[in-house]
């Protein structure tokens, strides 16, 4: 059985949201409208953030991102993979200095 | 000592500057930006994390990011900029730079104001202890990582639960570095929602309520702190007094605007600021403010807004089109903090935008604005609280004297 509570951050109502899950079913209260139902659920069993961090090119940091949402669960090991990738000029905006880390779907694409 | 020229002198050239620049080159005037550091963008440059722009751009970016888009549009619009440049004086019609180049006096007719803010540091919360190495504000740290490439502690303690101290939880744990708990003196935390849920909830670091730091150990660098528990009136409990063994200590104990280089301006008690009508113009006539030194704002998005707003107000001033009329006084009332503006006139037409923050937590609230006994205004608010800035704007037909501004349950 899995159990969470947390504030819901699709809309600015904030509501405290209460997921369980028993045998594969999901039951979520506290969401006053079916978004937050959604949400609930995916943060309960499969929670994913966009992250952003630095990637450092020659002694200077870059800030970089991935362009879609990454398993909570993976997120240090795509810290670990961009801070490995080697990069042989200096990267400009936008660029992306790496497709699909680590299968998850998501580039890194540079910020700044 | 050189002279120069310009319809308006725009001081600091972050996302408030740019945005007021912008708009007052596209009125066919002449903007020049002063700005301290090398490079344009403010606070934002060190700002990788996302959650901007969902407002102005529609997209959510990283601080950078919509740093990037905006001195682009700075520089496309031609907007004079002096980097690396201080203000020493202002008046609305002369400011003052020193650079390398030496002394420049900057004739001008009006004078935007969007220096930002800087953090408090220990001593304006009264911090005791030994004085080490280690003891940081927030924005410091987050400087150091983010523009030095420097991550100065593995284990920190961070005080304080608004959201650059949230956001500084997740970046030292990003980068290897493990922050024992995040301490809040208040019974609720400070920062955005999200940020509890993405920052500590996603790495499971610890927040302690009614906590806070009591004493800094160590010399010359910290070895740790003691922290409390502290009563209604945030005095610390004696016997809940305990020792955490730390190699930092990170403050985000509040934002100060950085505001002393006007000091001739009527001052708001309740935000350290400028008191502003509803042109976001200061007592002193042609000197107008916008962005975080008018009043800290959560969204970069608001700040934007509002310097545009200040900027399209600027250049009506500068053309004779801003009529100033009779004045009325906006007031907090029950449950709100504060307001911007703190007064608006009583010419015809168009509408006002009031921000302003709650006194605490709201569920279910009602927003109500009064003119003496009669409400003139009422609108329901759902959840609100202290640490999101809110807004309401009211049609000008509706606004015809001094108004308390209230929020009810």
């Amino acid at each position: 059985m899995k159990k969470k509570n947390f504030y819901c951050t699709v809309c600015p109502r904030s509501c405290i949201l209460s997921a369980t899950e028993i045998k594969g079913v999901v039951t979520v209260t506290g969401n006053k409208c079916p978004r937050g139902r959604d949400y609930a659920e995916k943060e309960l069993l499969g929670p994913e953030r966009n992250v952003s961090t630095l990637f450092i090119y020659k002694g200077e940091p870059i800030p970089v991102k991935t362009t879609k949402p990454i398993p909570v669960a993976q997120i240090m090991a795509v810290i670990k993979a961009i801070n490995s990738l080697n990069i042989d000029r200096k990267p400009y905006f936008h660029q992306v200095i790496c497709k699909n880390i680590l299968n998850t779907g998501a580039d890194i694409i540079v910020c700044g | 000592m050189k002279k120069s020229k310009f319809d308006v002198v725009i001081i600091g050239g972050g996302p408030a500057g740019m945005a007021a620049a912008i708009e007052i080159k596209k009125n066919g005037l002449k903007p020049v930006i002063i700005e301290r550091e090398s490079r344009l963008g403010g606070i934002l440059k060190q700002c990788i994390h996302s959650g901007f722009g969902t407002h102005y751009f529609g997209e959510e970016l990283t601080g950078t990011e919509y740093a990037y888009n905006f001195v682009k549009m700075t520089r496309e619009a031609g907007v004079d900029v002096l980097l690396e440049s201080f203000v020493i004086s202002v008046s609305a019609n002369l400011v003052v730079v020193k650079n390398k180049q030496g002394i420049i006096n900057i004739e001008c007719k009006a004078v935007v104001l969007a220096m930002g803010c800087r953090e408090r540091t220990g001593g304006a919360i009264g911090l005791t202890g030994e004085r080490p190495s280690g003891v940081w504000t927030a924005g410091q740290v987050q400087k150091w990582i983010n523009i030095y490439g420097v991550v100065p502690c593995k284990k920190p303690v961070i005080l304080g639960s608004g959201d650059i101290g949230l956001i500084m939880a997740r970046r030292l744990t990003l980068e290897g570095s493990k922050p024992s708990m995040v301490l809040e003196i208040q019974k609720t935390t400070a920062g955005l929602k999200r940020n509890i849920v993405q920052c500590l909830d996603d790495y499971n670091i610890p927040l302690y309520l009614e906590t806070t730091v009591v004493e800094v150990v160590g010399y010359p660098t910290i070895k740790g702190v003691y922290i409390a528990k502290v009563d209604e009136n945030k005095k610390p409990i004696e016997n809940t007094k305990k020792f955490i063994s730390c190699d930092g200590l990170v403050l985000s104990v509040g934002l100060i605007p950085d505001r002393e280089l006007v000091s001739g301006a009527e001052i708001n008690k309740l935000t350290n600021s400028f008191v502003v009508n509803e042109f976001r113009e200061t007592s002193i006539k042609n000197i107008f403010a916008c962005g975080n030194v008018l009043h800290v704002h959560d969204l970069v998005d608001f700040v934007t807004e509002e310097s545009i707003l200040v900027g399209q107000n600027v250049s009506k001033s500068i053309l004779g089109q801003l009529t100033r009329g009779k004045k009325y006084n906006v007031l907090p009332g029950d449950g709100i903090r504060y307001t911007v503006p703190n007064s608006y006139f009583s010419s015809s037409g168009g509408e006002v935008k009031f921000l302003f923050r709650v006194t605490r937590e709201f569920k279910d609230s009602k927003l109500v604005v009064r003119q003496g006994d009669n409400v003139i205004y009422e609108r329901p608010f759902g959840n609100c609280n202290a640490g999101q800035m809110e807004y309401v704007t009211i049609s000008k037909k509706l606004l015809k004297g001094d108004i308390v501004i209230s929020m009810e349950d």
